[in-house]
């Protein structure tokens, strides 16, 4: 803790933490002291000089962002001899600059040079030299342009792509007058620079501006700016929406907020033109003799409910199921599971989470009670060790990385386990490259190395871990077998690896693990979280600031719509249904008679698409889901699909399953939503609504009540969305205490039980959430894979996801920002491989599994292991689910997309 | 240290090349100061030099004849400092080219007093602005030269 000290600006008497720097604490206090290369989320340059000031005892002017507060400083900010001399260094720096203005974008040194006077040429001192001195303009980049002309050279856009975002891809060429910015060697697009976007939001003067929409932005017409949540994965980003005309046209990271301060990724700033895209259905679509047709709300919404009440009539309330979208909105969830559970009187609801982190949620909620995050996103930077396993962080969760980097930066080391070279690997200490499926089997490996040399923790075994030391000597006789080397044979990692990597994890303070896809999409996804939670266990690396297991959600609203209860298994706030004092409860909130809640556990994402294949499911309503991309082994989905009798699917936009419905519904795409997200680090943020929707699009929950409406059930009077989270929080008990007044400003993290609670930003540090309170060891063992390689079938295929596109890129493949970094699938081939098939870079390329085929096209990289294949899920042209299997994690149900036996061979042009 | 100005430069340095006349010298190296004959009979020394105006600074001594225009030096010296501009802080960066183009309109000019005047004034306020030392020195020869050789400029 800082103590205070008193300090005096021009008199003024200030008090502020000791060691601040001097600037902060004048703007802070209303002193805006003039500067253009300070900003709060980089460190001082003291470049511009344009915050001098005098501190009594000190010689001459001093730059009053490289000064830290002391005891008793006394501070002039304003006289004559110090507005001079800003006056000075401003028109000095007006000489070497360009000042076109196209109003696209803010100028705070445009802002400072009328503020001074000096917008009259009549008033400067100094002949301009920007034109003589033929200063470059670099359009390369797809997403911005930099003019040198109008850059001051204030460092903001060097340290927002190095302190900030931990990519160091900008620097100077030159020295002196001459000197400009320059992105790697000098070209934009040809650099390392992945789009983020955090040099234009830290730039003053507009030298570095988007090339989206500029043509368009007048910052003096904008209509409104909408703080709001980004769309994408589930870092929970707060983002500020320009609306312009009613369309957003600058997307920027809202600064000051939890959980980014600011950041963005290249999706989050550059991803929002979906949202005003043509392609946008407007209105409801009736499949009529096999072709879609525009239908009326009335229309589309009658058949609607009587297609869903005769299946019920018919075949039972068993034959209809529901998908939820995890992009939805918490209203939107909440509803939709209510409307299962009320309309079609059934469980039969889940969301792609069940393909996503469902067995790392197993897992958690077994061992340690919780299925969410442990700890928050600034814990990565107090960490001491950090543990990246099956999560290409850099790609799938830009900002998180951002957090990881900067922990990497303070001192802690980061270990990184993934069978494919991730960006990631590049800051690592240690990078483990296990074959694929054999995550247990290192991870014992790991355990086995930190019980053999003494390291467990037996302390926090002893209070904190169910069955203490009886229970460690188990988990220690499965372990025992695992010795480094006999772990080298079974995953291919150097025995002396994994001694370095087990020991480090165990050694450091605290050591935090961030999981992934990598050790979720597994047929033995939950062994592999098992395992992971048995080593945080053993080394008590749980329930601490800074140490913790957490898994960072792939969408916008994985975490809160598992939270409001959109899953067959459990209710709002993860009581199964089976809990019969729980179904009283809910059933009391919702005002109906208990036994209209059914007591039987729903089906799961895949076990409804194997029922509807059987003919068990007849009708589906879909909400903002895709299956016909993103489920498992698609040539069998598709089956299931046509085999439905009458689906349902409401989305913003056609998608890969629409084809297959009956009636398409039109929905509100997040911009023109209000409501919660909730993010990786369980924090419930606010959705606020920026623009209108096109055409006849409806909200989400309006329809759902529609639909429910006319088939005889009310599911309540709702206002608002505020309305329906009040509710929310009478359900699920780790709510109860949010609400949208209490999140108008920033979010809070659950558990919040009550109204007075502040939140929770690290989960356990009591006890864990499990009936004892103490956690729980599941000792596991290697299993051999079932999924094998062989003759026909030699290569194993990894799948992913990539920076630019997003799930089943439905939203992101339609912004031209991304699309100009990342528009075409590939698949990756290690180059011993390729040349023993005779496989040239950039050939179209069959690959052939057990349940099916696509073409591709190959690019040749070291980035997979010899015999393994690495192909982006994302796109629909090259479904890499039509190779995947549906062999499900007998705990989650999770598929395991991870694990693919393929051969690869040349497309012979006919 | 004590020794004179004079005896260094014509005992100790062998003095001017035979038929060359003493004109001016910059004491200190590039960041330093001019002095013309009248500061000759000073003693080495920081202490001493400094109360009359001139620097010692590294030590280095560079001595002009009659033949030497003072333009032609202090340019050169002003080029050097712009060369030398790493161009992180403004006022050096832009300064040392805006003193340059002074210098070049000096050359040029009947009636230069205006233009010196406005060389001193930026080379003050960038002697208080700069961020590193370079930036503060172009106020060292300038000031001297003025003072000694103003009619030359």
């Amino acid at each position: 803790m800082t103590s205070d000290v008193t300090i005096y600006i021009d008199g003024r008497k200030i008090v502020a933490p000791a060691g601040q720097i001097l600037i902060e604490t004048a703007r802070s206090n209303g002193i805006m002291i003039p500067g253009l290369c300070y900003h709060k989320r980089i460190t001082p340059t003291g470049a511009c000089r344009l915050c001098v000031c005098k501190i009594k005892g000190m010689n001459g002017l001093v730059a009053s962002c490289t000064v830290r507060i002391t005891e008793g400083m006394e501070i002039t900010a304003y006289d004559d001899e110090l507005e001079e001399a800003r006056r000075f260094l401003l028109d000095y720096l007006l000489s070497e600059h360009n000042e076109e203005f196209d109003g696209s974008y803010d100028d705070e040194f445009r802002q400072l040079k009328k503020q001074y006077n000096l917008d009259d040429p009549a008033n400067r001192k100094f002949p301009s030299i920007w034109k003589e001195l033929n200063y470059p303009v670099d359009k390369s980049s797809p997403i911005l342009a930099y003019d040198a002309s109008k850059c001051i050279k204030c460092f903001r856009c060097i340290k927002a792509c190095d302190e900030v975002q931990g990519k160091n891809v900008l620097s100077f060429a030159n020295r002196g007058v001459t000197s400009y910015i320059i992105a790697g060697f000098d070209n934009w697009k040809e650099s390392e620079c992945d789009g983020c976007g955090e040099c234009i939001q830290l730039c003053p003067t507009g030298a570095i501006v988007e090339t989206l929409h500029r043509d368009k932005i007048d910052l003096k017409k904008i209509d409104s700016k909408i703080i709001s949540t980004c769309p994408y994965c589930g870092v929970g980003c707060q983002i500020e929406m320009i609306v312009q005309d009613g369309r957003i046209v600058r997307v920027n990271g809202a600064e000051g907020l939890p959980p980014n301060d600011g950041r963005l990724c290249v999706k989050g700033r550059f991803g929002y033109d979906f949202v005003h895209s043509p392609e946008r259905l407007t209105t409801p679509l009736i499949k009529r003799n096999g072709k879609f047709e525009s239908a009326s709300w009335e229309e589309a919404l009658d058949l609607i409910a009587s297609k869903f009440s005769s299946i019920k009539d018919e075949h039972g309330s068993q034959a209809l199921a529901g998908y939820s979208s995890a992009k939805c909105t918490n209203e939107d969830n909440y509803l939709f599971q209510k409307f299962v559970r009320l309309v079609f009187g059934n469980n039969n609801v889940d969301y792609c989470t069940r393909l996503c982190h469902a067995s790392t949620v197993v897992a958690m909620l077994r061992s340690i009670g919780d299925g969410a995050g442990s700890n928050s996103i600034e814990d990565y930077v107090t960490a001491d060790c950090i543990l990246v396993t099956g999560n290409n962080m850099i790609e799938t969760h830009p900002v998180t990385a951002t957090f990881v980097k900067q922990g990497k930066k303070r001192g802690a080391k980061l270990i990184v386990i993934d069978p494919k070279w991730t960006p990631l690997v590049k800051h690592a200490d240690i990078w483990l490259q296990p074959r694929l499926g054999s995550d247990v089997a290192l991870l014992n490996g790991m355990m086995n190395v930190i019980i053999e040399r003494g390291l467990a923790n037996l302390e926090f075994i002893e209070n904190r871990v169910e069955g203490g030391m009886e229970s460690f000597n188990q988990l220690r006789e499965i372990t025992r077998a695992y010795t480094p080397e006999y772990t080298e044979e079974l995953t291919s990692v150097p025995a002396a690896s994994i001694v370095r990597a087990a020991i480090l994890f165990a050694q450091s303070k605290k050591s935090i693990v961030a999981t992934g896809m990598g050790l979720s999409q597994q047929v033995t996804g939950t062994n592999n979280v098992f395992t992971l939670i048995n080593m945080l266990l053993i080394t008590g690396h749980l329930g601490k600031v800074g140490s913790g297991i957490n898994p960072p959600r792939g969408q916008n609203n994985v975490q809160g719509a598992s939270d409001v209860g959109t899953s067959p298994l459990t209710y709002p706030g993860y009581i199964p249904v089976g809990n019969d004092e729980n179904r009283r409860r809910v059933a009391e909130i919702w005002n109906v008679p208990y036994e209209a809640l059914s007591g039987k556990p729903g089906l799961t994402t895949v076990e409804i698409m194997k029922a509807a294949y059987t003919g068990e499911i007849k009708g589906m309503y879909i909400m903002g889901e895709n299956p016909m991309l993103t489920d498992p082994n698609l040539n069998h989905t598709e089956e299931a699909i046509k085999n439905l009798e009458f689906l349902v699917v409401q989305d913003i936009f056609h998608t890969e399953t629409t084809p297959f419905a009956d009636v398409i519904l039109p929905a509100a795409s997040f911009a023109e939503k209000n409501g919660t997200f909730v993010n990786s680090d369980r924090r419930v943020l606010r959705v606020r609504k920026a623009v209108e929707s096109p055409g006849e699009a409806r909200q989400d929950w309006k329809i759902i009540l529609d639909i429910a409406g006319r088939m005889g059930t009310s599911l309540g009077n709702y206002e608002n969305e505020s309305e329906i989270f009040d509710e929310i929080a009478l359900a699920a008990p780790m709510m109860a205490g949010i609400s949208f007044n209490r999140i108008e400003h920033k979010g809070i993290q659950w558990p919040c039980p009550d109204k007075n609670h502040p939140g929770t930003s690290t989960l356990f540090i009591d006890k864990f959430n499990t009936p004892s309170g103490r956690a729980k060891l599941n000792p596991v063992e290697h299993i051999e894979q079932k999924e094998k390689a062989d003759l026909d079938f030699p290569f194993i295929l990894n799948s992913g996801r990539i920076l630019y596109q997003y799930h089943s890129a439905t939203m992101s493949r339609k912004n031209s920002a991304l699309n100009d970094f990342s528009n075409e699938a590939y698949v990756l081939m290690h180059p011993s491989d390729a040349e023993k098939n005779g496989l040239n870079e950039g050939i179209t390329v069959r690959l052939t599994s057990r349940r099916g085929k696509l073409e591709t096209i190959l690019r040749i990289s070291e980035e997979v292991a010899p015999g393994e294949l690495f192909m982006p899920f994302h796109y629909c042209e090259s479904a890499v689910n039509r190779l995947t299997s549906d062999e499900l994690d007998p705990h989650s149900k999770i598929a395991p997309f991870k694990l693919s036996a393929c051969r690869v061979e040349a497309v012979v042009a006919v | 240290m004590g020794t004179t100005l004079r005896s260094l430069i014509f005992d100790f340095a062998g003095g001017m090349i035979p038929g060359k006349e003493f004109r001016a010298a910059i004491l200190g190296g590039a960041a330093g100061t001019f002095i013309d004959e009248s500061m000759l009979d000073s003693e080495t020394g920081f202490d001493k030099l400094r109360e009359k105006g001139a620097t010692l600074g590294s030590g280095a001594i560079i001595v002009m004849d009659k033949e030497m225009q003072i333009w032609e030096m202090l340019y050169s010296i002003l080029r050097f400092f712009e060369h030398e501009s790493c161009g992180k802080c403004v006022p050096c960066r832009v300064g040392s080219r805006q003193l340059l183009l002074i210098m070049e309109q000096i050359k040029r000019s009947e009636n230069s007093s205006n233009l010196k005047e406005q060389l001193l004034e930026q080379a003050l306020i960038m002697e208080k602005t700069s961020l590193c030392p370079l930036g503060q020195s172009h106020i060292l020869p300038i000031r001297s030269a003025l003072r000694y050789f103003d009619g030359d400029l």
